[in-house]
């Protein structure tokens, strides 16, 4: 070393430390690390040369808001099949769902049975079914069924049905079935239409329903089945603090529907791709993701149920839970 | 100046050396890692507050869209409404990203663009941050709500008034943060602003020490050296001079010295050569040497042969020292036997005799008388036997001559008829001491009895007068070592002087006694008693001598010899008699060793 300093020089020395400074300076200098993702600049609608995309709504029927990145992959999958584009919208009221399927606004959704009937018996039809799921619970029994679960907060003193009376119940939605129409008649038969609870507060969503009750902001909810078994699954929201009751059920399940506005052919080849998802691997990591053993065919009878309890509370004069 | 040791003195400047570069190093490193590090918190500050202008806009497209849908909603417009909510949901997901990425670091939206954000770690900021979660999460919560409400109002709605609500708080708190976030980049902007002041101030100092030390380190010893060395250039200089004038005598001397080592060389070379004659003649010298040694070697072969030779001569010599004793034996064994066939041969004297007379006195002139009174009348032998008295008695005559010639005969033949006997005898006798005569001087396993039986029938094989009965005592013993021809030569002189006696007295009731016994363990007794002539007492010292003999026509020889042999056999012979007519004894001892030990 002493060697090679000599023969290095002062000179020498100096002219390395300098060139190291300026590295040094070169490699510490700030820099912008702000590079634009082309991918992601692209926003707004798809590209003009593809058809009109499908849009479809997605009902707080079949999972709450924070499960539905889910079913829009489900979406999205049947899109990729068929070569078509889906535009999936949420948040939406089951009103508000129905009122754009009778106008044509909308063509797929995953909707609540109750909504379905609505739509269905519509003097023209404005939907039709195209499959229901089987759920991978076994609760399910393999058949695409689903139930209206009563749930109160898990440190509560409430332990049936008797023991909410004068409380506070939460429902998500006058046209769910399982938030309302079910729990309905299910009061009706126990001969509490007249009036059971003492205070009724609309919620919105079955998620939001399960916040409040666990809240405090109220005692109890009937919730869909489907939502609350997800929602306990991956930890989301607040299902984890839910104690369930009693479960109105087995009813059928709330369906996948299409517009009738749709090509029948594109309609049909929706239904086969949803039919053999479970078959494709693709689609069985999906479905396996979401809970659903797979999709099956479901009548409309299926739906009868839901109409003759809608239809008794009509008769009865009992439109509202009290 | 004291100027230390030059290898010492070096290591001590490397070593400062060293360790000032490497204190200039490690002060360009730390001036380098601060300023990166301001400039990344500096980069990270802007960063953070161009993410929060960034969140502040979308919080504010979230609203303008959520509340566009709901017009669509109350306006049942539709595709407003779907439009609305999808830009509202892409909007609401840039947000979460934000507010996630500014409170835990990671990409963020700011403009159309993608940024990595790092986790914040300032305690105030990061409380902050936090605050801003349930704040966003109120927002969500009331947009869901106003969008599933049944009030579809734009006015008097109060979930979109609670919506409206939160999301004021939430652009609030978003200020806040803005402004904290700039503070704090002033902040770091004025460290670095010190920082960046300090850095030259260090590198001057840097450089003043790096000045001191080559001043102090490097030139002041350097113009020592300068000065060291112009001073041993002079030295040098002399001590140059006075090596070449010491390499000037030195060559002289060693001119000198090459002389004469030339010389010693030569001598050398001469000594040499002389060394070298020497080493020839030694080479001749050992040829020589050579020479005489192989002459020698043969020599020595001769000598081994000769005194092969020489031994085979001397081993012949003792054969025939051998056969020589051995004959000198048998010359021993030869007397006996001469004394015996001597007896013989004066039996074969008086037959020869007899026969002699016999012969001499045999009639045959009548014949020869009676052949030439034949040849005389050959002319007429007819007539003459027929006309002639002599012719006519001569049948008869030479009929009665018949008859004593063949009574002649018949005597002669006797006569010849005895001595073949008494040559017959001597033989017999010869034949017997041939079987003992090829023996010599060697004891040997002797059965005594069989020795003994054998005498007997020698001694009594050469005749005698007859008459005698022969007594044998003869104790059986086991086979003893001893000479069986010295023995046998005693025990047959012995015999034959008993003979002797015993014919001299003449008479019946001749009696001859042999003994064989064993006085003692190591002993053995052999007598030979007769009941003969007997010895006078005077004589019996006497008759051990040599020449003595009391015997007609003895020798004085035969007991003589005994006597010497017994005594070779390490044993004894004595003669006992109580005097003329008495008979004799004569006992023969000697020692006893048993054959199968």
């Amino acid at each position: 070393m002493g060697a090679g300093l000599k023969s290095l020089g002062i000179w020498g020395f100096l002219g390395g430390l300098v060139a190291a400074t300026t590295i040094g300076v070169l490699w510490a200098g700030p820099k912008d690390e702000r590079v634009a993702d082309p991918s992601e600049l692209v926003t707004g609608e798809t590209p003009a040369a593809a058809a009109r995309p499908v849009r479809m709504v997605m009902s707080g029927a079949f999972v709450s808001e924070s499960g539905i990145n889910l079913y829009e992959s489900i979406a999205h999958y049947v899109a990729r099949k068929n070569g078509i584009t889906i535009e999936v919208t949420t948040g939406l009221a089951y009103s508000t769902i129905n009122s754009m399927f009778e106008t044509g606004a909308v063509q797929l959704g995953f909707i609540c049975g109750l909504p379905y009937t609505v739509l269905r018996d519509m003097p023209t039809p404005r939907v039709e079914l195209l499959a229901g799921p089987i759920m991978k619970y076994p609760r399910y029994g393999g058949r695409p069924v689903y139930f209206a679960d009563l749930v109160v907060r898990s440190g509560s003193s409430y332990h049936s049905l008797e023991d909410l009376r004068g409380r506070t119940l939460v429902y998500n939605d006058e046209r769910s079935h399982t938030g309302y129409n079910a729990p309905r008649h299910h009061l009706m038969e126990h001969g509490f239409a007249s009036g059971f609870f003492g205070k009724i507060v609309r919620s919105g969503s079955h998620e939001e329903s399960i916040r409040m009750v666990a809240a405090g902001e109220a005692d109890a909810s009937w919730v869909d089945s489907l939502v609350l078994d997800y929602d306990r699954e991956k930890h989301l929201g607040r299902a984890g603090e839910m104690r369930v009751l009693e479960s109105i059920g087995p009813m059928t399940v709330s369906p996948l529907v299409v517009s009738p506005d749709l090509p029948a052919e594109l309609r049909a080849a929706l239904r086969r791709t949803l039919l053999g998802m479970h078959q494709d691997p693709d689609g069985k990591r999906l479905l396996d993701a979401a809970l659903i053993e797979r999709f099956v065919p479901v009548e409309d009878a299926q739906y009868d149920g839901h109409r003759s309890m809608k239809n008794a509370a009509e008769e009865a004069g009992t439109v509202a839970i009290r | 100046m004291n100027a230390p040791p030059p290898r010492a003195g070096t290591r001590g400047l490397v070593r400062s050396f060293v360790v000032l570069v490497a204190a200039s190093v490690a002060l360009q490193l730390a001036s380098l890692m601060a300023v990166r590090e301001i400039s990344l918190r500096t980069e990270q500050r802007r960063l953070l507050a161009s993410a929060s202008d960034a969140t502040r806009e979308l919080l504010d497209r979230y609203e303008s869209t959520t509340y566009l849908a709901v017009v669509g909603l109350s306006t049942s417009d539709w595709d407003l409404l779907l439009r609305q909510r999808k830009l509202a949901k892409q909007f609401e997901g840039e947000l979460a990203q934000n507010l996630a990425a500014l409170q835990l670091g990671g990409k963020a939206h700011i403009g159309g663009a993608e940024v990595s954000l790092l986790a914040e770690d300032d305690p105030a900021t990061k409380e902050r941050l936090a605050a801003t979660e349930p704040l966003w999460g109120e927002v969500q919560k009331s947009a869901v709500r106003v969008l599933r409400s049944d009030h579809q109002s734009l006015r008097n709605n109060p979930d979109l008034e609670r919506f409206q609500a939160a999301t004021q708080r939430l652009a609030e708190a978003l200020v806040t943060l803005d402004a904290d976030i700039s503070k704090r980049a002033g902040s770091d902007l004025r460290w670095l602003g010190q920082v960046q002041r300090a850095l030259p101030v260090g590198t001057v100092a840097l450089m003043l020490l790096l000045g001191a030390f080559v001043f102090r380190r490097i030139l002041l010893p350097f113009d020592e050296s300068m000065k060291d060395l112009a001073r041993s250039e002079g030295a040098l200089r002399v001590a140059r001079d006075e090596l070449e004038r010491r390499v000037e005598e030195r060559t002289a001397e060693l001119s000198a010295a090459n002389g004469e080592l030339v010389g010693e060389r030569e001598k050398l070379a001469r000594a040499n050569h002389e060394l070298e004659a020497q080493r020839e003649e030694l080479v001749r010298a050992n040829a020589a040497l050579e020479r005489q040694e192989e002459a020698l070697r043969r020599s020595n072969e001769e000598l081994e042969r000769r005194v092969e030779e020489r031994t085979a001569e001397l081993r012949e010599a003792q054969q025939r020292s051998l056969e020589l004793a051995r004959q000198a034996g048998m010359t021993e064994i030869a007397s006996n036997v001469l004394h015996n066939v001597g007896n013989v041969l004066n039996h074969v004297n008086t037959s020869s005799a007899m026969l002699s007379e016999r012969l001499r006195a045999l009639r045959v002139e009548p014949i020869l008388k009676a052949a030439e009174m034949l040849d005389a009348q050959k002319a007429d032998l007819a007539g003459f036997f027929l006309k002639d008295e002599r012719g006519r008695r001569l049948p008869e005559y030479f009929g009665k001559l018949g008859q004593n010639l063949a009574a002649e005969r018949t005597e002669l033949l006797s006569l010849v008829g005895a001595l073949e006997e008494h040559v017959t005898h001597i033989r017999a006798i010869v034949d017997f001491q041939q079987s003992y005569a090829t023996v010599t001087n060697l004891d040997e396993p002797v059965d005594l009895t069989a020795v003994l039986e054998d005498a007997l029938r020698m001694a009594m094989a050469s005749g005698g007068r007859g008459g005698v009965v022969v007594d044998r005592a003869l104790s059986p013993l086991p086979r003893a070592l001893c000479d069986k021809h010295k023995l046998l030569q005693i025990v047959l002189n012995l015999l034959a002087n008993a003979k002797w006696a015993l014919d001299e007295r003449g008479g019946e009731g001749k009696r001859l006694s042999v003994r064989l016994a064993r006085p003692a363990e190591d002993r053995v007794r052999i007598q030979v008693i007769d009941n003969g002539v007997g010895i006078d007492s005077a004589l019996l010292t006497k008759i051990f001598q040599h020449g003595f003999t009391t015997r007609k026509g003895g020798h004085g020889f035969g007991l003589h010899s005994s006597a010497l042999v017994a005594r070779a056999m390490g044993g004894t012979l004595a003669a006992e008699s109580e005097g003329p007519g008495r008979g004799a004894a004569f006992t023969l001892e000697f020692p006893f060793r048993p054959a199968e030990a």
